[in-house]
């Protein structure tokens, strides 16, 4: 309810969404950064123990990061 | 005893026809890997094993070109229950919490991109949680163990000790859904700098240390013939 309240007041609710959009830039871009250390992960991980599966797993690695930019691309077109 | 009921016969008749095949197999093992261990079991195809005997297509960074990898351990899919659990309640607080209207304060733009990025964080989690169970395995090659571990993204250790090094094998189930599904650890007690090595919630223990007897003692009968590499 207090939300409620505090977002009838413009000023109030500019800043906060503000806050919220700097929030999930940088929340955005640090998961990029971490989608790309995975990858880098998936291949140290395939280098020490190869499996027949070892493919699949850097695909999924790299899919994994396509997603996080294309999230992150997705913020900065919608907030 | 009636006689349908009573194999003995049957055995021995089974082992008479199967023992010429199993010793030729026995002898083609032998001679191109030294070990007996797993010489009729079938070869693991299985691509998400916890319990992969005579692995295919699996090798090591650290392994010797004539080195066989005989038993890949992960650990039991039940004893992973935890980050699963936790990674279902992850996908379904956004909805309990909308149900409640606990967002409705939020433009439907905001709410939108919150709501990605919440299911992109559990993904990571679920993906990172996936990766450190599929490469964090055990390996019992015919001349060493090896465990490999990658706890973080920036911790990798391989540790790996000779089979003739090791002086105890110790398996232990321990609670409720160890003894249900069979699984617990093993802990190797090896010469070397008095290290203990452990194999974590490995399925079937008991099965797993009776290998591990058994590379022991096909390495001290090596040892006695002086084939040791």
């Amino acid at each position: 309810m207090t939300d409620l309240f505090l977002f009838q007041i413009p000023e109030f609710a500019t800043l906060y969404l503000l806050l919220i959009k700097l929030l999930l830039y940088v929340g955005g871009f640090l998961y990029l950064v971490f989608a790309f250390l995975v990858t880098r992960q998936v291949r140290l991980m395939k280098q020490t123990l190869e499996t027949p599966l070892s493919p699949t797993m850097t695909l999924l690695g790299w899919v994994h990061f396509a997603f996080a930019v294309a999230v992150f691309v997705l913020f900065l077109m919608i907030l | 005893m009636p006689k349908i009921f009573d194999s003995s016969d049957l055995e021995e008749q089974s082992s008479e026809q199967a023992e010429p095949m199993a010793k030729e197999s026995s002898k083609k093992q032998s001679k191109k890997t030294g070990s007996k261990v797993f010489v009729n079991e079938p070869a693991s195809r299985a691509l998400l094993p916890a319990y992969a005997a005579n692995p295919v297509g699996v090798h090591f960074s650290t392994q010797d070109p004539d080195e066989q990898v005989l038993l890949m351990l992960r650990q039991h899919p039940v004893s992973q229950i935890g980050w699963v659990l936790t990674a279902l309640v992850l996908i379904l607080l956004p909805l309990l919490f909308n149900a409640i209207g606990f967002f409705n304060f939020l433009p439907i733009n905001f709410f939108f991109a919150g709501l990605i990025g919440w299911y992109l964080l559990t993904t990571g989690y679920l993906l990172e949680s996936f990766l450190k169970w599929f490469y964090n395995v055990y390996i019992i090659t015919d001349e060493r163990f090896i465990d490999i571990d990658f706890d973080s993204l920036l911790y990798k250790n391989i540790s790996a000790a000779k089979i003739d090094n090791v002086e105890d094998v110790t398996a232990e189930v321990k609670g409720f859904l160890s003894a249900i599904f069979d699984y617990g650890h093993i802990y190797l007690q090896t010469a070397a700098e008095k290290r203990e090595f452990e194999f974590l919630n490995v399925p079937h223990p008991q099965q797993v240390k009776k290998v591990i007897n058994q590379l022991i003692l096909e390495e001290e009968q090596e040892k006695i013939e002086g084939r040791v590499r």
